[in-house]
């Protein structure tokens, strides 16, 4: 009986003793000297959330603004609110619903979805009644656009206006992002402007103007300039600390770099019969003492649209690039690169990626600068995209920029996908906190969707 | 551009699983466990088959029999370095060591006998979703160590005896893949295989003097050599061509061999104080690896290093005679963690741990024992990680263990 009575007794405390955890230290955040109370978001098509070639519900609840802004509730930040799409929903600037990985004749391909362009075209799915919004991001918006009433201005007609920011503009064609920003009397703010005032030079294969207003032209330095001075004044102007961030190379951009320039992968009859097909230009190269067309085995430069050549077209050379929306080009029965020239559209010189790379340079020669002289938290995206090149590990997954499989890009190869994002922010998190002094909680990246396969 | 460009090296970065002291379950006799686990210098009956064989024949009785479970209650608490503000904490299954020795004298110089023990284990489950979930959801990795064992008296006080060890082991984990489907499902692995090792265990045993014993005894290491273990990938539909089924791999855990140098010392006749010097070697343990026996581009064979050091352990124990009913006893224990900095993964959460034991025995008859202990195992916090995963935060470990055994000797 005693033993029994002893062992009831054992087994009793055992059973107590088995969910005894461990004490642990705790953490408490806490903001610094800076009042995250209300917190906006400036910027472009990052800052907005757009990932896989739209902007979409899922993407705007994964904005890294949105994963800073959840963080700084344990801080006590009010509501963050964004101009959501209805959920479920996407669009995507070409009106096309966000990308899906899909099965394509045996490859795995970016595939647009429905998408739903109402929310563009059709004001009365619009939000304006609703304004201000913490989140005033725009994707496609340049530097400059953040302060112009046109931006929002449906009277333009289409093509002359931004409808993603007409749909939640506090007054569309007379409110500006800037001052849709301010009517919510921030006390924090994050600013990441200038990806476009460069990208959509490069978007357009470089055809636009090295120094213009353009929608394919690189924003002219002193515009550029202005317009940042102007933002940050306005957004500092009631106290408000904040976050400004630099623009990234596009070397890391998937979009400019999963296709490179000799990715035509010929057998050897392949180029044999290219050859032949090159046999005039290269009579003419010849004449001209121009460089041939030739091909071999194995992986061989593209054939390029070049106005300037005096054939019109000649091979890439290495360091230039091929954009992704050539891939179906290349594909399919336009034999891009091959049979046929790449469009010039689709490419970019050597000259012309060198324009972009200083004008970077420039822009974010100044962005630093005005970080500086407002005493403002900096994250320098550029070097950490350079890192991210090289590949970086967080939490036992590897990131870089390789098109899908590197994880980080979505699947348009601009824009960050899920976690991406989460890094972005956790990026942000760190500048702020060690600016301000702050202990802004981090984001656990591996909460986040990272790209999907079918 | 085909599929292929997509996706690559995925598994290249994925670690898989390796223990630590954790894995070392020093849990081989109640009544050496109540008093800090020493015992290579002392004689206590038919448990010096793992202790030390050398002082087997050495046994007060003819016959000496025992058994004992401890069942371990194990929690891990892991936070991720501020400002994160992440904790997860382990869900470990019980885990049940138990030993069984048996001893008979056949001759005056000759004792034999055999032992099973399992001081070798680990189970620790930290969930299927939980932030380090790439590295390690969950491990369970059991061995038993059977262990025919023969000892001779060369004098009246010195003795040596060594002792066969062959150990059936098996092991599963299960780990997610970064790949994520488009039905909000991710990859995952499971890994599951059994081997048998081999090995030996060798003591010697000298009585010095009445008041003092000391003993040394040699467990060797033993290669658990895995072939054709189970490799079990679930991964999205277009990516199951490059994770095939019915895969299987090959690996080799080390166990570690030990040194143990133990003295006794009775200071009275109620009273015994043991204490052990107890050196692990493992710096066998470099690295585990996996060889898949189909290699695609996305799975590649898997090279994991651990570059463990050696480690001592320091052990202080004493038991008091109280009557001739009981027995009382006590410990304490220093345990130094083998894994180095920035080899610290969360399937083997291994930190310096201080071990506190109490323990009795009740002589129901003069041949028949009831054993009890019971051991608390405190880590010290550790705030480290494994740097090839870039994982890293504050790990808190502590284990409850009573142990219940029986004796039975004439």
């Amino acid at each position: 009986m005693k033993t029994r009575y002893i062992n009831y007794l054992l087994l009793l405390t055992t059973l107590i003793l088995w969910r005894c955890e461990p004490n642990v230290d705790e953490f408490v955040p806490h903001s610094g000297n800076a009042d995250f109370s209300v917190f906006v978001s400036v910027g472009d098509s990052y800052s907005a959330g757009y990932i896989d070639g739209a902007l979409s519900y899922t993407g705007q609840v994964n904005s890294f603004p949105n994963i800073i802004a959840t963080e700084l509730s344990s801080l006590g930040s009010g509501v963050f609110k964004q101009p959501l799409l209805p959920e479920g929903t996407s669009v995507g600037s070409s009106l096309n619903g966000s990308y899906v990985l899909q099965e394509v004749n045996g490859m795995l391909m970016p595939v647009p979805t429905q998408g739903n362009p109402e929310l563009l075209i059709d004001p009365s799915t619009w939000i304006n009644s609703k304004a201000p919004f913490n989140n005033v991001a725009v994707p496609g918006a340049k530097s400059f656009h953040l302060l112009a009433k046109e931006l929002g201005d449906p009277s333009l007609g289409a093509g002359n206006f931004n409808p993603y920011y007409a749909r939640f503009a506090s007054n569309p064609g007379t409110s500006t992002v800037l001052g849709d920003a301010m009517a919510n009397n921030p006390t924090f703010f994050s600013l990441w402007v200038g990806g476009n005032d460069v990208l959509w030079y490069g978007l357009a294969g470089g055809t636009g103007e090295e120094a213009g207003i353009g929608a394919n032209d690189i924003t002219p330095d002193f515009l550029f300039n202005q317009s940042v001075d102007k933002l940050v004044q306005t957004l500092t102007s009631g106290g408000a600390k904040g976050v400004i961030c630099n623009i990234p190379g596009i070397d890391a951009l998937p979009y400019f770099s999963y296709i490179t320039y000799d990715n035509l992968i010929l057998t050897a009859d392949q180029a044999t019969l290219l050859n032949a097909g090159y046999a005039k230009y290269n009579q003419y190269a010849d004449a001209l003492g121009v460089p041939r067309i030739t091909f071999k085995e194995g992986p061989n430069p593209f054939v390029v649209e070049d106005p300037e050549h005096p054939l019109k077209m000649r091979q890439m050379v290495k360091g230039e690039k091929v954009l992704l929306s050539a891939l179906s080009g290349i594909l399919d029965d336009r034999h891009w690169g091959s049979l046929n020239p790449l469009p010039d559209s689709e490419s970019l010189d050597l000259e012309e990626l060198d324009n972009m790379k200083k004008a970077t340079d420039r822009f974010n020669d100044h962005i630093k600068k005005t970080a500086e002289k407002y005493d403002l938290a900096f994250v320098d995206a550029n070097a950490i995209m350079e890192q991210l090149m090289d590949g970086i590990i967080i939490d036992g997954v590897s990131y870089n920029t390789t098109f899908v499989k590197g994880s980080f890009f979505s699947l348009d190869g601009i824009h960050a996908s899920g976690r991406g994002y989460a890094i972005i922010a956790n990026e942000f998190i760190k500048a702020i906190n060690a600016k301000y002094g702050s202990t802004v909680p981090l984001a656990t990246v591996n909460n986040y969707t990272g790209v999907e396969f079918p | 551009m085909k599929k292929n460009l997509l996706i690559g090296y995925l598994f290249l970065l994925c670690s898989i699983a390796g223990y630590s002291e954790g894995y070392q379950v020093n849990l081989q006799g109640e009544r050496q466990t109540g008093m800090g686990h020493v015992g290579t210098g002392l004689n206590f009956g038919a448990s010096n088959i793992h202790f030390n064989p050398g002082a087997l024949s050495l046994m007060k009785k003819n016959w000496d029999f025992s058994f004992g479970v401890s069942p371990i209650f194990s929690n891990n608490t892991f936070q991720k370095l501020p400002p994160s503000t992440y904790e997860a904490y382990s869900d470990n299954p019980v885990g049940t060591p138990f030993y069984f020795y048996g001893a008979g004298r056949i001759s005056d110089r000759f004792t034999a006998g055999i032992g099973v023990t399992t001081p070798y284990g680990n189970s620790l489950v930290w969930g299927d979703d939980w932030d380090g979930r790439y590295l390690i959801q969950d491990i369970s990795f059991h061995a038993i160590f059977i262990q025919p064992t023969l000892s001779f008296k060369i004098l009246d006080n010195l003795s040596i005896g060594a002792g066969f060890t062959f150990a059936p082991g098996s092991v599963e984990l299960n780990k997610a893949l970064p790949l994520q489907g488009q039905n909000g499902e991710e990859g995952q692995v499971e890994l599951s295989g059994s081997t048998i090792g081999y090995g030996f265990n060798v003591g010697l045993y000298f009585q010095a003097s009445e008041k003092f014993s000391v003993g040394v005894d040699y467990r060797s290491k033993i290669d658990m050599n895995m072939d054709g273990g189970e490799a079990d990938f679930t991964v999205p539909e277009s990516m199951s061509e490059y994770f095939p089924e019915d895969n299987t791999f090959s690996a080799t855990l080390p166990l570690p061999a030990n040194l143990v140098i133990g003295l006794g010392w009775n200071p009275s006749e109620k009273l015994t104080i043991g204490f052990d010097f107890q050196y692990v070697f493992w710096s066998a343990y470099q690295s585990l690896d996996f060889d898949f026996e189909k290699n695609t581009e996305a799975l590649q064979d898997s090279h994991n290093p651990r570059n463990f050091h050696n480690s001592a352990t320091y052990r202080i124990g004493a038991e008091y005679h109280l009557s001739d009913k009981f027995d009382l006893r006590a410990g304490f224990y220093y345990d130094q963690t083998p894994i180095p900095e920035d080899y610290l993964s969360p399937e083997t959460p291994g930190t310096n741990k201080y071990g506190m034991s109490g323990g009795l025995s009740w002589y129901i008859t003069k041949k028949f024992s009831l054993d009890l202990s019971f051991l608390y195992i405190q880590g010290q916090k550790r705030e480290d990680g494994y740097e090839l995963a870039n994982f890293y935060g504050t790990y808190y470990t502590n284990a409850f263990i009573p142990g219940f055994g029986l004796n039975y000797k004439f």
